[in-house]
C-alpha cells in the first residue's frame, strides 16, 4: 500500500467533511473564523491519529462484540488527554474551543475511521490514514472558516482585509451561513473533481 | 461459551483500567499547571496590570463590605484592591456578572478603576458568546471605548460622544454588547456606591434636591411630602404609587406636584420607576426615570427628550395611548423598536395622571 496515496485519499478523494460529510457538528459549529477551524481540525487530527494507531494495534485483542465500547473508551481517553494538555499549555485556544473539545468524542469521523479502517489494517497504514483524514478534515474546516470569516467579518485569520468601508454579511458567521458556505463549497468541489476525472461509462 | 460475557466484561475492564491509569497519570502531570494558568488568568499579576496600569497584585477588601454589596446586588461577585509593585493601593477592581444576559448567558467580567476614578481596564473572565461574533466584545476596539471614562455615568449604545457614556456596539452583536455594557454599568454603580471616596455625584446619589425639584417642576425650589393621610389613602388604592410631593417655589408658594410611581405594565426587564412633575392644572412638566432596567441603547431610549416631550404640557388627559401619527392630545408615538419599554413608561405616566385626577384635582 502506497502511504502517500493513503494520505492524499484522506485529503482529497475521500475528504471527510466535503466528500464523506462526516463530523458535521464541529464542521458547522466552530468554523466561524479560520483560526477556530484550524484549531479544531488540529485537535481532531491529534485524537484521530492517536485513536487510529492504538485501535489498530489492539485490533486482535479487542473482541468483535465489544469493539464499539472499547473504541469509544480509547477515543474518549485521547480527547480527555487533549483537553487537559490544551488547558495547561494552550490556554487561549482552549478558551475559544473549550466547549467543542469534549464533543470530539462523538465526532463520527473518528469512530467511523476506527470502524472502517483502523480495526482492519496494520498500525502504519492506520497511522497514515489518521494523518490523511485529519489533515483533510483540518483543511476542510480551515477553508470553511476562511470563507465564512471573509464574508462574515471581512478578515482572514484576524487580519482585516477590506477596511472600514466593508459591510460584512453577518449571516455568514451565524449558523445559517455555515450551511450556505458548506453547501457552496461542496458544490464547487464536485464541479472541480468532475472536470478532472475522465468521463466514465455507466 | 457460557463464560463469554464474563470474558468480554473482563477485557473491557482491562481496557478501561488502562485508560483510567493513563488519565490519572496525565492529570497528575497537568493539574498543577492548569490551576496555575487559571489562577493567573483571573487573579495573576498580568490581570492586575490589565485592569489598572502599573498593577501587579490584588488585595482582598473587607469581607463585611463584600457581604453588604452581595446582599444588594445580585450580579456582584467580588471586589479587590489593586496594588502596585511596592504594594501600595492604586485602584479597585470589581468582578461582576452582567445584569442583562448575553446571547450565550451570563458574562463574567472584571472592571478596574484607577485612583482618578476612571475605568482603567476591563477583562472578560468567562462568556459563551458566538465565536467570531459576540466574542468581539473582547476586542480592544470595543473595550477601549470605556477605558479612561470617569466612573460617573451610565453607558448606553448610541452614536454620541463617549464622554456622555454613548458607545458604539459591535456591529451584529448588539445583544452581547448590551450585556457587556450592563456589566460595566453595574461595576460603575458598585464602585461609586462603595469605593469612590470622592464621589460627589455618583450614580447612586440622588441629584441635589433643588435641582431635582426644578427639573420636575420648573421654578420649584423645594419638594415637600404630602400629608400622611393622603399618602396612605393613595397607597391603599394604588399599588404602584410611591410618593406624592408638593413643589414650592422660592416664596414657598405651591406651584405643582411631584409623583413617584412604578409602572403598572412591565417593561422588557421588569418595572420602571418614574418621578413625574406636574403643574397645578395637571399638565406634566418634567419626567425623571429613577429606576430602569431596560436594554441599554434600546429600551433605555425612553429617556430621550423627544419621546418624553410628547407627554408634557397637556391638560385634561385621562390616559395616554400609543397611536403613531395620532393628532389628538392623548395619542403618542412609541420609541422605535422599544414598544414594550414605551408601554411600561406610558403606564407609569398614566398611573400618575390618574392619581392626579383622583386625589389632587
Amino acid at each position: 500500500m502506497n502511504y502517500t496515496k493513503t494520505i492524499k485519499n484522506g485529503i482529497l478523494d475521500e475528504n471527510p467533511a466535503f466528500v464523506q460529510l462526516l463530523g458535521m457538528c464541529p464542521t458547522l459549529a466552530v468554523t466561524t473564523s479560520a483560526i477556530n477551524g484550524l484549531g479544531m481540525g488540529a485537535a481532531t487530527t491529534a485524537v484521530l491519529i492517536g485513536s487510529n494507531l492504538v485501535i489498530s494495534l489492539l485490533r486482535k485483542v479487542i473482541p468483535d462484540k465489544i469493539r464499539i465500547p472499547a473504541f469509544i473508551v480509547i477515543i474518549a481517553t485521547f480527547v480527555t488527554l487533549i483537553d487537559m494538555f490544551m488547558n495547561a499549555f494552550a490556554y487561549d485556544l482552549y478558551r475559544s474551543l473549550g466547549l467543542f473539545i469534549p464533543l470530539i468524542v462523538v465526532n463520527c469521523l473518528i469512530l467511523g475511521r476506527a470502524e472502517a479502517y483502523a480495526s482492519k489494517q496494520k498500525a502504519l497504514p492506520s497511522l497514515m490514514d489518521g494523518i490523511g483524514m485529519g489533515v483533510g478534515f483540518t483543511f476542510a474546516l480551515t477553508l470553511l472558516g476562511i470563507v465564512r470569516e471573509i464574508f462574515g467579518a471581512g478578515s482572514v485569520f484576524g487580519f482585516d482585509l477590506f477596511g472600514e468601508a466593508f459591510k460584512p454579511a453577518l449571516v455568514m458567521i451565524l449558523p445559517p451561513g455555515a450551511f450556505i458556505a458548506l453547501g457552496l463549497l461542496i458544490a464547487a468541489i464536485n464541479v472541480l473533481s468532475r472536470r478532472h476525472e475522465p468521463k466514465k461509462e455507466v | 461459551m457460557k463464560n463469554e460475557p464474563i470474558k468480554l466484561g473482563l477485557i473491557l475492564l482491562l481496557i478501561t483500567s488502562i485508560a483510567a491509569g493513563i488519565l490519572a497519570f496525565s492529570n497528575e502531570l497537568t493539574a498543577d499547571i492548569i490551576a496555575e494558568v487559571e489562577e493567573a488568568a483571573s487573579k495573576g499579576a498580568d490581570v492586575a496590570g490589565e485592569l489598572v496600569s502599573g498593577g501587579s497584585g490584588f488585595k482582598d477588601v473587607d469581607q463585611a463590605i463584600i457581604d453588604e454589596i452581595k446582599s444588594e446586588n445580585e450580579q456582584f461577585i467580588d471586589a479587590v484592591q489593586v496594588l502596585n509593585d511596592s504594594e501600595d493601593p492604586i485602584g479597585y477592581a470589581i468582578r461582576t456578572l452582567t445584569p442583562v444576559k448575553g446571547y450565550g448567558g451570563d458574562i463574567e467580567m472584571f472592571v478596574g478603576f484607577s485612583e482618578a476614578h476612571e475605568i482603567s481596564g476591563i477583562k472578560i473572565l468567562s462568556f459563551s458568546e458566538t465565536p467570531g461574533l459576540g466574542t468581539k466584545i473582547e476586542e480592544s476596539s470595543f473595550v477601549n471605548q470605556f477605558v479612561g471614562q470617569l466612573a460617573d455615568k451610565v453607558f448606553s449604545i448610541g452614536s454620541g460622544s463617549t464622554e456622555d457614556g454613548e458607545v458604539t456596539a459591535v456591529s451584529g452583536a448588539t445583544i452581547s454588547s448590551a450585556a457587556f455594557i450592563s456589566g460595566v454599568n453595574n461595576a460603575v454603580t458598585i464602585y461609586d456606591a462603595y469605593f469612590n471616596e470622592s464621589s460627589s455625584g455618583g450614580l447612586t446619589e440622588e441629584p441635589d434636591e433643588g435641582d431635582l425639584a426644578s427639573m420636575l417642576v420648573p421654578g420649584a425650589k423645594e419638594l415637600v411630602l404630602a400629608e400622611e393621610d393622603l399618602l396612605n389613602a393613595i397607597s391603599e388604592e394604588n399599588d404602584q404609587f410611591v410618593t406624592l410631593e408638593g413643589a414650592y417655589d422660592g416664596n414657598d408658594e405651591l406651584i405643582g406636584f411631584a409623583i413617584k410611581t412604578w409602572s403598572t405594565v412591565e417593561g422588557y426587564y421588569g418595572h420602571m420607576e418614574l418621578y413625574i412633575g406636574m403643574d397645578l392644572d395637571g399638565a406634566i412638566t418634567g419626567i425623571q426615570i429613577t429606576e430602569i432596567n431596560e436594554t441599554p441603547g434600546l429600551g433605555t431610549n425612553v429617556e430621550r427628550e423627544d419621546f418624553q416631550e410628547q407627554f408634557k404640557g397637556k391638560t385634561g388627559i385621562d390616559t395616554f395611548v400609543i397611536s403613531p401619527g395620532g393628532t389628538s392630545d392623548d395619542e403618542v408615538s412609541a420609541v422605535a423598536g422599544a414598544t414594550i419599554s414605551s408601554r411600561s413608561f406610558i403606564s407609569a405616566i398614566n398611573n400618575a395622571v390618574s392619581i392626579y385626577n383622583d386625589y389632587i384635582r
